[in-house]
């Protein structure tokens, strides 16, 4: 290599003329499809529920939540200034599960819900859950609305959060599993 | 624009066809993106993994792998080559290997490199071997912002999305980079 190459262009030259192609010395498709292959297999293993399995949970989260709701209003908030050390503890736990909520939710859905594609599994039922769900959350929200520091219901908001994770995590599951059958 | 997506003879009507087979799930669509796209994907790997081929052929499979599980992602708003290229780029970033060699590298610059026969013999088939060690022997980051900006054509504002660095970060171990390659080639002369 001669004293050239110190120059900018010698040195654009010298980069220009790499190979931007390089063969592997060795095929790795059948590597690559083999752990394709085991990969698929895994995710049928772990998606394999009954289609009801989704709707269920909804509705028996949804039916928890309305109870609670009602339930929830008629329990006296305390007044302002005597919230004890456990209503204190439990606000800033909502407070922190509210954040993770809302940033795996951004993470896992990164399309919004709309972008999920879903086929089988009668996916308007499926469809149907959330948005039972969703109606649970905007019901619950406008009871803390005016409850902000009712224990009862920052209790239930925590359960809601919690399904409502886990629903999408399984919504999820599935259309990757859809995706790849289909 | 990069000098990757430039690169016309790469993408074809065919190729938006494989996309579209794969997506719906069909691996032998997906394996004609890998004929297709593997001797260059392996060139990005080999070199930002130093010249280590191990490493770089499992860079490669999980790159691919990485690919097929969120091809349903790829909208098809840039060029395939360019959504995996940049793929790619993200799982080397992230592999815990390259970070714990990186660590290694930055106290053994004086470490040999593999030397793999790359590219077609000719007369500057030495020059460039020279040029592919010099490389291979770089510090990790070093070699990283070098690969992507001087050969791959990425942008220092590109680079600093990717590696996580500042932007003048980039521009600085750019600037180390070549230093370091014109000091081991000039070292390389004169032995």
């Amino acid at each position: 290599m001669s004293k050239r190459m110190m120059k900018e262009t010698e040195w654009a030259n010298a980069m220009g003329s790499l190979p931007r192609r390089i063969k592997p010395q060795r095929d790795l498709w059948p590597d690559i499809e083999s752990r394709l292959e085991s990969r698929q297999t895994q995710a049928v293993q772990t998606v394999a529920k009954p289609s009801w399995y989704m709707p269920a949970i909804a509705a028996a989260v949804l039916l928890a939540l309305t109870t609670g709701i009602f339930i929830g209003r008629g329990i006296d908030t305390p007044p302002a200034g005597q919230m004890s050390m456990l209503e204190y503890s439990l606000a800033g736990t909502v407070e922190t599960t509210e954040r993770e909520y809302q940033a795996a939710f951004r993470e896992l859905v990164p399309l919004d819900y709309s972008g999920i594609r879903l086929a089988g599994d009668d996916p308007e039922a499926i469809r149907g859950s959330w948005d039972e769900l969703q109606k649970a959350e905007s019901s619950l929200l406008a009871a803390l609305r005016e409850f902000p520091a009712n224990i009862f219901l920052n209790e239930k908001l925590m359960d809601l959060r919690s399904q409502q994770l886990q629903f999408v995590k399984q919504m999820v599951l599935l259309e990757q599993n859809n995706w790849r059958r289909t | 624009m990069t000098s990757w997506q430039h690169d016309k003879s790469e993408l074809s009507a065919t190729e938006s066809h494989w996309v579209e087979k794969a997506q719906a799930g069909d691996r032998q669509a997906f394996e004609q993106l890998y004929r297709g796209h593997c001797d260059r994907i392996y060139a990005l790997c080999w070199r930002m993994c130093g010249g280590d081929k191990a490493l770089a052929e499992d860079m490669l499979q999980e790159a691919f792998i990485r690919a097929w599980s969120k091809l349903h992602l790829f909208r098809g708003d840039s060029k395939f080559g360019t959504w995996l290229h940049r793929l790619t780029v993200n799982v080397i970033l992230s592999d815990k290997r390259i970070r714990v060699k990186r660590l290694q590298r930055e106290q053994e610059l004086g470490e040999s490199v593999e030397r793999t026969m790359v590219g077609e013999q000719d007369v500057s088939a030495g020059l460039r071997r020279d040029l592919e060690a010099a490389i291979a022997g770089l510090p990790e980051r070093a070699r990283t912002v070098l690969v992507l900006y001087d050969i791959e054509g990425y942008r220092h504002a590109e680079i600093a999305d990717m590696t996580g660095m500042a932007e003048g970060s980039s521009k600085a171990q750019l600037h180390r980079a070549r230093k370091l390659v014109r000091k081991a080639l000039q070292d390389e002369t004169t032995e």
